[in-house]
């Protein structure tokens, strides 16, 4: 593969780029879907290609473009090269850009790899889907259960004209499990994922296990009244809220564009002060961590929020210049809602492992502090919320009622109105059941994280 | 330049069809039942500018294949980006490998609907070539639309304006006799506007876009809709907070399109259909709406967004009337599908590209129109509101439940449309829903979208006139 980069940096020189990157990424996927509690489909893909970044010097700064290419012939790549020297030609150039990153050192992060996922063994990981639907069917309430089990292998390598190469390979295991449970004239859905960088077939028999609990207890919701009150939120469904609010309010690059409500608050208090969010690229087995970002910088471990307040934004090299900060390795090719593979995007700025620190509680004892509340796995709709004002409209979903301190029944039709900063300065309690959540079902996304465990939210406004 | 390039072209559409040719003989060869194949060349361009920035200026070239077999009952798929040798047959041979480990565990027969096949080539008709379009246009184009944006009003504090466009070759090989190649061409713009004043922060968005080349943004008016966008954004900053219970909505052909795709749309997707999960399952017949709804998925409509000749089993693709008159009529179908149904394929089947298995997908879902006026339908309502626009929405077919979030929405009060509402949701059971619609407007609009399902994102028209629904819910943050 450095054969591919080398020639394409040669290349881009000889035609006249200033500076260049090239980003090549192979992900190589085994996956097996179950649906109606068989089987359906097992699939196994190969997706490779290289990314092109080039910087032309002009009047007044360097001119940018990208292009990709999955073909790596010769003419391909040439064409590649041509097609970003074009636009480099026709763009305004970028005063605010300097230069790629520099060569650094990388220190390995432990446990990203297991062999094992690398073998993808097609048989194994179909008689693991087969059993995770035996053991999901057990209860005969259950009639639908569908799910898929992934196993990856990431392949990244990257090089630039200022010297920078790096290559690191990473594994990924991921199952997720929904069922569907009838009774009389009730529904009841349930389901439950588990992420690592480790094959683990105890852990998904497990979720297999959860989904369809969850399923039969969904089952017999009744509608509730309209009020204020408590909200303990599930790390899956606090995953689907910071994904599309908070996560992208502390992007450097919303913030230097004024779109985040967080402009001009760093070192304010934000949070209800029990609050500390970290991003951290090096954590062992988290799928978030890698040892360098997308654009070559070691991955960190950044504090976002300490104690309530707001402490450090993330930043790719391109923000960190702007205002002559340091990138926090956060520069990644990601997108929400859309699997595109790394090598078709340019960088931005996105979370490794985002890690919210535990405390002491469990979520029984937070329901015991409960007198009227909502306790929700997932919430629906909250892809529409507003990062630029922080305002979120949102369906709780996988819900129970809980009153005078129990969990009473589970819930349908409610909606969830409020405003992020209200609701972080409203965390009143945060719990200790830690869970590594992959941010995939809630955006799609395969290699970045939420490591947190369950909270409870004072004074939330609930629509029935 | 320009003969030179349709001989090119030429040339790689009868290399891809070889290429398919060998592909499917070698999975039969591994034991398939059944196998189809795509295999895919495309160049894009994607521009993205926010405020006076380009964000991004891409240029792709995506070539793969993806390979599909049946064995024994068992589905097995394999993609690949190489058109090498050694990598075209490790993926086949992949497929086929999958497909036979799961034969050990499938209980259920996979039968396939018997289909009409065809050999067949699909050019989009293009005027204007895409690839022949100076890069620079392309960029004046972006540039112009964000400049009337920010030109609007000094309270538009950021406008992100984007381009897209791909083209190039695919090719839809079966085992059984389908061998269909298409020229696909597509093109769109969207814009998105943010306001501010004090506070308060507003923002109002629109995607335009079509099948053919560069000729198809003279008929889009997208610099009076760029506008259209600002003053949208502005106005809404008058916005107040809105009350939250229910209410009589009238939704615009934007919300009520995207309303069919999301709550009907999804649920007649055969698939979900035949596992159990879609609340339109064994209603065939029944009773689903009120008589005023009529909702059909075309994916015929000339020139849409979320058209194809043929599916991508190669299936001739028709249009499908789900809904007549508030009875549900039928749903949309693959081969797999339509053969548990005991029919044939209506043509449901779509990919996003190469690298992924065809699904059952919507095309473009519209409501059909009615004969009422928009003002007939304010005449009704004594206290209701009135919803524009899409942020975008969720839906879960099997329980039949939906929420998504208006744009803009406004009161209405005594027949009239009154004080602007900011953050409204709409929410509710879908059978309900479309039983409480007592009345359908005469205009038509159709809005271009994506739609995402198993990770596959593909182009989907919602078309719609303006609906009324009686005790809709409501959600907001006052």
């Amino acid at each position: 593969m450095i054969d591919v980069l080398e020639y394409t940096i040669k290349r881009a020189d000889r035609m006249g780029a200033s500076q260049v990157e090239v980003f090549h990424s192979k992900k190589t996927e085994l996956e097996v879907r179950a649906e109606k509690k068989e089987v359906k489909i097992g699939q196994l893909t190969s997706d490779v290609g290289v990314g092109i970044k080039l910087a032309l010097k002009r009047h007044g700064g360097f001119s940018l473009a990208f292009t990709y290419t999955t073909d790596f012939s010769e003419k391909a790549l040439d064409e590649a090269v041509e097609q970003a020297l074009k636009i480099c030609r026709v763009r305004k150039p970028d005063v605010d850009f300097k230069s790629f990153p520099e060569k650094s050192s990388f220190k390995v992060v432990s446990d990203i790899y297991d062999k094992r996922i690398s073998e993808f063994r097609s048989e194994e990981t179909i008689d693991l889907v087969n059993n995770q639907i035996e053991i999901a069917s057990a209860d005969k309430r259950v009639e639908t259960v569908r799910g898929l089990t992934t196993l990856s292998v990431d392949e990244i390598s990257i090089m630039n004209s200022s010297g920078l190469s790096g290559s690191y390979t990473a594994s990924h295991f991921y199952t997720y499990m929904y069922s569907l449970a009838k009774d009389g004239d009730s529904q009841g859905v349930g389901w439950e994922d588990y992420s690592s960088c480790f094959f683990d077939p105890d852990e998904a028999l497990e979720a297999a296990e959860k989904a369809a609990n969850l399923a039969v207890r969904q089952l017999h919701a009744k509608p509730i009244e309209k009020g204020q009150m408590d909200l303990i939120i599930h790390p899956d469904a606090l995953a689907k809220l910071l994904i599309y609010i908070l996560i992208q309010e502390v992007r450097a690059d919303r913030v230097q564009k004024l779109q985040s409500p967080l402009v001009g608050k760093l070192n304010q208090e934000i949070a209800s002060k029990i609050l500390t969010v970290i991003n951290d690229g090096r954590i062992p087995k988290a799928a978030g961590s890698r040892p360098f970002d997308d654009e070559g910088v070691p991955t960190t471990k950044t504090s976002i929020i300490e104690r309530g307040e707001l402490k450090s934004f993330l930043h790719n090299t391109y923000t960190a210049n702007k205002e002559e900060n340091k990138s926090t390795g956060n520069a990644l090719r990601q997108a929400l809602l859309q699997v595109v593979p790394k090598y078709k995007m340019e960088t931005s700025i996105g979370p490794t492992n985002i890690v919210i620190e535990p405390r002491t509680s469990s979520s029984d004892d937070m329901t015991r502090e409960v007198k009227n509340g909502i306790i929700t796995k997932d919430f629906i709709g909250a892809h529409t919320s507003n990062p630029q004002s922080g305002a979120f409209s949102i369906a709780p979903y996988c819900a129970f009622k809980i009153e005078e301190g129990e969990v009473k029944y589970p819930i349908k039709e409610a909606m969830i109105g409020g405003n992020m900063l209200t609701l972080l300065k409203n965390i009143e309690i945060i719990g200790n059941d830690v869970k590594q959540v992959l941010f995939y079902d809630a955006a799609l996304i395969k290699d970045a994280t939420l490591i947190a465990s369950t909270i409870l939210v004072k004074n939330v406004s609930v629509s029935a | 330049m320009k003969s030179s390039t349709i001989h090119y072209y030429f040339r790689e559409r009868e290399k891809l069809l070889e290429l398919a040719d060998r592909i499917i003989n070698l999975a039969s060869d591994f034991g398939a039942k059944y196998a189809d194949v795509r295999i895919q060349r495309a160049y894009s361009t994607n521009i993205r500018m926010v405020k006076d920035h380009f964000e991004f200026i891409t240029g792709g070239i995506d070539q793969g294949l993806g390979v599909r077999v049946l064995y024994n009952n068992a589905w097995g798929f394999s993609s690949a980006s190489s058109l090498r040798q050694e990598d075209v047959e490790k993926a086949v041979k992949n497929a086929v490998e999958i497909a036979k480990a799961a034969s050990f565990r499938v209980k259920e027969k996979v039968e396939l609907s018997h289909e009409k096949t065809f050999e067949d080539t699909v050019y989009t008709p293009v005027k204007v070539p895409l690839r022949d379009v100076e890069m620079k246009d392309k960029i004046d184009l972006v540039t112009n639309l964000s400049e009337i944006i920010r030109e609007y009003s000094s309270k538009i504090v950021s406008v992100t304006a984007v381009y897209g466009e791909a083209f190039g070759d695919v090719v839809i090989a079966t085992n059984d006799g389908a061998k269909v190649s298409v020229k696909p061409s597509r093109a769109t713009v969207a814009f998105l506007a943010v306001a501010k004043e004090g506070e308060k922060i507003t923002s109002c968005a629109e995607r335009l876009g079509s099948s053919g080349g560069y000729e198809i943004f003279e008929g889009l008016n997208v610099e009076g809709k760029a506008r259209e966008i600002a003053e949208r954004a502005v106005n809404l900053l008058k916005a107040k907070p809105a009350p939250s219970g229910r209410f009589t909505v009238i939704a615009d052909p934007e919300l009520a399109g995207v309303f069919a795709h999301e709550a009907v749309g999804h649920a007649c997707e055969g698939d979900h259909v035949i596992t159990g999960e879609s609340i339109l399952q064994d209603k065939v017949g029944q009773m689903a709406g009120s008589e005023h709804v009529t909702i059909y998925d075309d994916p015929t409509y000339p020139n849409g967004w979320g058209s194809f000749k043929y599916d991508m089993e190669g299936v001739l693709a028709r249009k499908r009337l789900l809904i007549e008159r508030g009875i549900l009529k039928e749903f949309i179908t693959n081969r797999e599908v339509a053969a548990k149904l005991n029919t044939t394929s209506n043509g449901g089947a779509r990919a996003e590209s190469y690298a992924f298995r065809p699904i059952v997908r919507m095309s473009n879902t519209c409501i059909a129109v009615g004969d009422y006026t928009f003002e007939e339908m304010l005449e009704g309502v004594n206290r209701g509101v009135y919803v524009k626009g899409t942020k975008g929405g969720q839906v879960d077919p099997a329980k039949g439940t939906f929420q998504f979030s208006a744009v803009e929405a406004y009161m209405i009060e005594h027949g009239k449309i009154t004080t602007p509402l900011l953050d409204v949701s709409l929410s509710g059971l879908t059978l309900e829903t479309l039983r409480n619609i007592d009345a359908v407007s005469k205009d038509f609009a159709m809005h271009v979208g994506y739609c995402g399902k198993e990770d596959q994102t593909v182009p989907t028209g919602d078309g719609s006139p303006s609906i009324r629904i009686r005790n809709a819910v409501v959600g907001g943050i006052a």
